[in-house]
């Protein structure tokens, strides 16, 4: 799978270019192809030396690298969304706003319309570790459903050889008064629904990835609150890397308070938003 | 070597991590360089990346938890009934139903107060761990060197550490002159870390070329670049976990919920079912609402919640005579129901006193001879660092317990001590330690540490002969692996001590690796921490109750095993190393799997990291266990408070570990832990006993309210009388029997489940349709006799002012008080009468069962209470008959149990 890194020339794009480089490394073709819209923000010989910089980490490890500076099209949406191949063949890597302030980290980015479109395969991620270097080692991943581990397919595959244990987590949520009243064997109902959900999820992975069942994990949690119980799960696991799968949004984009937005916020990890291309 | 180069010089396939990368590319992936950031970059990435900070300002925390206090259903409950009330007053007014209101809405915040402050609990853990941390920091910006405030530092940002700072942030070394830190609160380990600038290829947190924040300088001085700062350091995951892990709610707060659910189920369905009979049946909405309002406050046993509180507290006070300090009230009943104990091994179970107990020869296991072992002992002792001071000495524990030692056998530590010329301190990653000691002209090096690291440079092993040594050739090195094989699996700690004779004293810069080829074995120290005495019985006290208890340590397996077997953790005839689980093997193991093990009998986990403690737990969960965890460290804080119930050591552990758990041992000491879940066991016990005692009295408050809305009868007790048992006459007898004394079977009984709760169908079958039936039967008639005696005539009319009517409610109101006697004691017991003199042993059951009959007696011939209560004096014979009530209750629940213990099958 051809895999493209959107750059915007910023130091967090060079921190994002870390991930895409592991990915690429995981693809067949060890490709990378850097893709730069022109503006106003960053051009000449700095962005050419942030690009160079991409190229000779690539070089470093056996991965090719191609720089394609891009045309405004309407926006940089629309440069983007002009040159990349639609489809679930393509995958491509963005960043989150390095600091959300009162706009959020994905809400009304680029990224967060890239991956709403869902013209290709689309991984934003917000780097909150950058001693990490793109290497996690550790990933959490978190389900939303049953089949939501089929659809992290396409970035965990890529992701597989710097992965060295994935630990899995599924939420089995309820509202807040539900949660205070809680019986024990409600929860424990609740709780082995979800633990076969995750379980087989787990088992889904580990057919479709180069990683020994041994170095995969699931876990089940009854929880009130998505966006800090999984925080606190990717401090428990010490994950380098938190996945979340990007919720069908079409008409509205995340807003502030979105579970996402939350966890982007308070996660202790990278977090990586994804979304696979419709079909 | 750099990650990104392999030994054959081919192409890496991975970047690596910040410690892996060589010093020069640290400045240029972080987007910094040796003059740090510039003012303004470091501006615009502190915006974009927030502060370096852990705190997370919640000031209004605690008007969050109050305001939960009120959507419990028992409040909500109060609160209608309080509305129905003012709604009640609103159509006809002047009936005293406002007043009635204030009353609920006042029980209501009561109830409210009381499950707060069971909850409150100042959240200080969070302030301990900020001690941690340094408040302002040398870096360099701009080119210059200059101090900020630590919390003003951003990755890329190039700091300056020196001996005794605390680090600010997470740093990848770039310069350092030798440099040493203490990890403690992250490993747990206080043992130095030489720290160095070079690439590593270890994992992030065991690279020796960062430094963490929290953590300490002991020595030298360096420069880094932050790459982690706030939350995202590891000092601050710790925290993050220590405020977010929300303890799950605990066995006694579950089976409360679900008591308080299906009493708000009863109470709600019985009030809209009658309500619309009342309604079908053309009552006035007078009638109707009048109706609903009792029948909730009749169902809800106002009193129950804050007699849990001070039950709770009263427990916690006669454990903290144990050496048992609870934070959490919770916690006093969760340690009762505690399945496994997963238990520190230094400190909880040994006396965290190393003694020395055997010193061998090179190849046996035997004490040797005196001079040998003399010799042997000074060499060690020579390579130590103490201090002398006016108490003792003063330095490692092993190696006071070295001259401690020779002590013992008649020598003086300090003689050798004297002749240190050089000292290479103890190095955690070599395992050893030494020094070069002069005498004259002649220097001799000595050294001991683990066997594994002296083994490569030992040429010869002493023989025992006058000087005498042999080649350490492959049988003498087999024999002496032998030999430390057998101690370790005697569950001792091994010392390796060996020394050689140097002709010159070598340069000032040599470091030990350097000049120790060529040592001479010379023996063995084998040195143990002494099981504390009173563990093998306490351990035993849990296996008869059905509890688990596993180790979780750092130290050796064989050690651990030895110390665990002695416990009796480990059955006897188990096969060494079956039940012990150790922490590499528990990096590849699932979660799954280590609930697994557990099943299959493994009880030590050994060599195992603090991180890991919490996956231990998480598999336990799995298994739908209560669990009791132990730790003191700042790194313990997360298991802590995953754990059920996180028992902190109060001598010996850090403040951080004490404010993340729910309970303090006082004296470190594991029986303790076992006679804080005998007393939570009793307080659970006797929590069912006066739940029970409490919901009888629903009986007698419910019925008067049925027959008001079937029958053209007066109400037999009004509301305010309710109140007056729920939240008067009840409260102390429910107390008492809260008090009661551990039963002599409560530790010989399995831990209950999670799902057992207060209310199961035989306390509800018991409380409602047994004595709670007797009651209301009772009650009433006396009520009715009393009615008819007076003149009235069934179907008419009665005022609520009436005399008449105040003497009926009077004594029905009075006769439940004395039979409540006869339920209280009752209770005392499952299948015995209850009446024994132990009874009179207990105050508050003295107190209660005295003012439940003053009480009987001044409602009916006190004016004033009479005033309150609504309620008027009857003949004498007619109160006398009341008291019959007492020997009913008790007779017939007496019988009750007879029958029950005949169908239990027991003689």
């Amino acid at each position: 799978m051809p895999v493209f890194l959107a750059h915007d020339g910023s130091l967090n794009g060079d921190w994002i270019a870390h991930y895409a480089l592991h990915l690429a490394a995981g693809s067949v073709d060890r490709r990378l192809t850097v893709l730069h819209v022109e503006d106003a923000n960053i051009s000449g010989e700095p962005l050419h030396q942030r690009l160079e910089r991409v190229s000779g980490l690539g070089e470093r490890i056996g991965v090719t690298v191609e720089t394609e500076i891009l045309p405004m099209h309407g926006g940089v949406f629309g440069g983007l969304d002009d040159y990349l191949p639609k489809g679930p063949e393509t995958l491509l890597v963005s960043g989150a706003r390095v600091s959300g302030g009162r706009r959020g980290l994905l809400s009304g980015t680029i990224s967060e319309r890239l991956l709403r479109f869902g013209h290709y395969n689309v991984l934003a991620i917000h780097v909150l570790q950058p001693g990490l270097l793109g290497d996690p080692r550790r990933v959490l991943l978190t389900l939303s459903d049953p089949g939501s581990a089929l659809r992290a397919m396409p970035f965990l595959l890529p992701l597989a050889p710097a992965i060295e244990h994935l630990d899995i987590l599924h939420l089995a949520m309820v509202s807040r008064f539900r949660f205070s009243n809680l019986s024990a064997a409600d929860a424990a109902r609740l709780y082995h629904a979800a633990q076969s959900v995750a379980e087989s999820a787990a088992n889904e992975i580990a057919a479709s990835i180069p990683l020994s069942t041994d170095r995969i994990d699931s876990h089940v949690r009854v929880s009130d609150d998505w966006a800090k119980q999984t925080a606190v799960e990717a401090g428990r696991y010490r994950a380098g890397l938190t996945m979340a799968e990007m919720p069908s949004l079409k008409s509205t984009g995340l807003s502030f308070g979105h579970p996402i937005e939350q966890l982007m916020r308070i996660a202790p990890s990278d977090v990586a938003v994804y979304r696979e291309a419709e079909a | 070597m750099p990650l990104d180069v392999t030994p054959d010089n081919e192409p890496a396939t991975e970047l690596g991590q910040i410690q892996n990368l060589a010093t020069d590319e640290v400045f240029d992936t972080l987007g910094t360089g040796p003059d740090g950031l510039s003012a303004a970059e470091a501006a615009s990435r502190a915006e974009t990346l927030g502060r370096n900070s852990i705190e997370v300002t919640d000031n209004l925390w605690w008007l969050r938890s109050l305001g939960r206090q009120f959507t419990n259903f028992f409040t909500i409950l109060l609160d209608i009934s309080a509305a129905i009330c003012f709604f009640a007053e609103y159509i006809q007014p002047g009936e005293g139903m406002a007043l009635l209101g204030w009353a609920l809405l006042g029980v209501s915040i009561l109830n409210a107060l009381f499950s707060f402050f069971q909850e409150f609990r100042a959240e200080r853990a969070m302030e301990e761990l900020r001690k941690y941390l340094p408040h302002r920091v040398s870096i360099r910006r701009d080119g210059r060197e200059t101090e900020v405030d630590a919390e003003e530092l951003v990755p890329g940002d190039v700091i300056q550490v020196r001996e005794g700072d605390r680090i600010p942030a997470d740093a990848r070394i770039v310069e350092c002159h030798d440099l040493s830190v203490s990890n403690a609160p992250l490993t747990g380990e206080s043992n130095p870390i030489t720290l160095t600038h070079d690439a590593s290829r270890k994992p992030l947190t065991e690279a020796e070329n960062l430094l963490f924040a929290g953590c300490t300088v002991l020595r030298g001085s360096g420069r880094a670049v932050v790459f982690a700062t706030g939350f995202r350091s590891q000092f601050g995951r710790i925290a993050m976990l220590s405020q977010g892990i929300r303890r799950k709610p605990s066995p006694l707060e579950r089976a409360t919920g679900q008591m308080v659910r299906v009493l708000t189920v009863i109470a709600v369905a019985m009030g809209l079912t009658f309500f619309a009979y009342g309604v079908v049946t053309d009552k006035s909405l007078w009638v109707n609402l009048v109706f609903m309002m009792g029948i909730i406050v009749a169902n809800v046993p106002e009193g129950l919640l804050p007699t849990f509180t001070l039950s709770l507290a009263m427990g916690s006070l006669r454990m903290a005579k144990r050496n048992v300090l609870v934070k959490s009230l919770n916690a006093v009943e969760t340690l009762g129901s505690v399945h496994v104990i997963c238990t520190d091994k230094t400190g909880t179970l040994t006396l965290n006193r190393l003694e020395v107990v055997r010193v061998t020869a090179p190849m046996s296991p035997d004490q040797a001879a005196d001079k040998m072992e003399t010799g042997i002992l000074d060499a060690a002792i020579g390579a130590s660092d103490l201090t002398q001071t006016e108490i003792g000495f003063s330095g490692d524990p092993l190696d006071v317990a070295i001259a401690t030692r020779i002590k013992t056998i008649g020598g003086t530590p300090t003689d050798m001590l004297a002749t240190q010329v050089r000292h290479f301190a103890f190095d955690a990653a070599a395992r050893q330690a030494g020094s070069i000691l002069a005498k004259g002209n002649q220097h001799r090096l000595v050294v001991k540490g683990a066997w594994e690291a002296l083994r490569p440079h030992v040429a010869a092993c002493a023989t025992g002969a006058p000087e005498g040594a042999a080649p350490a050739d492959a049988k003498a090195l087999a024999a002496c692996d032998d030999t430390v094989s057998d101690l370790a699996r005697q569950g001792f700690r091994v010392i390796a001590v060996a020394a050689r004779p140097l002709e010159t004293v070598p340069d000032a810069k040599a470091a030990l690796p350097d000049i120790e080829d060529g040592l001479t074995l010379l023996g063995f120290i084998c040195l143990e921490d002494p099981l504390r005495p009173e563990v093998p019985d306490a351990v035993a006290k849990c296996q008869s109750a059905g509890i688990r208890t596993v180790m979780i340590t750092g130290d050796h397996p064989q050690t651990a095993e030895a110390i665990a077997r002695r416990a009796g953790m480990i059955a006897a005839d188990a096969e060494p190393g079956t039940t012990v689980v150790t922490g590499d093997e528990l990096k590849k193991m699932r979660e799954e799997d280590v609930a697994d093990r557990f099943e299959q009998g493994a009880a030590v986990f050994a060599r195992t990291t603090p991180e890991q403690k919490m996956k231990i737990v998480s598999a336990l969960h799995r298994r739908d266990l209560v669990i009791a965890m132990t730790g003191d460290g700042v790194n313990d804080a997360p298991a802590l408070k995953s754990a059920d119930v996180g028992v902190a050591m109060g001598k010996d552990g850090t403040d951080v570990a004490r404010e993340a758990a729910q309970v303090i041992l006082l004296d470190d000491n594991f029986a303790s832990i076992v006679a804080g879940i005998e007393e939570g066991r009793t307080i659970f016990a006797n929590i069912r006993k006066f739940t029970n005692y409490v919901l009888v009295s629903n009986g007698p408050e419910i019925i008067p309210y049925l027959l008001y809305m079937l029958f053209p009868v007066p109400l037999a007790l009004t509301v305010i009388q309710i109140l007056s048992i729920d939240l008067g006459t009840d409260i102390v007898p429910s107390m008492a029997l809260g008090q009661e004394k551990p039963d002599a079977q409560v530790m010989k009984e399995k831990p209950r489940s999670r799902r057992q709760g207060l209310l199961t169908w035989s306390v509800i079958a018991h409380s409602y349709g047994f004595l709670g039936l007797i009651e209301a039967a009772f009650s009433i008639s006396l009520f009715f006799w009393v009615l008819f005696d007076g003149g009235w005539t069934w179907g008419a009319p009665l005022d609520a002012k009436d005399p008449l009517y105040h003497s009926a409610t009077g004594i029905a109101l009075s006769s439940i008080l004395l039979m409540q006697i006869g339920n209280l004691f009752g209770r005392r017991s499952r299948y015995g009468s209850g009446l024994d003199l132990d009874a009179f042993k207990n105050r508050l059951i003295v107190f209660g069962v005295l003012f439940e009959i003053v009480f009987s007696w001044a409602i009916l011939y006190a004016p004033w209470v009479g005033t309150i209560l609504g309620t008027g004096p009857v003949a004498t014979e007619v109160y006398m008959v009341a008291w019959l009530g007492v020997p009913l209750i008790f007779g017939l629940d007496y019988i009750r149990k007879r029958v029950a213990w005949r169908l239990a099958g027991r003689p």
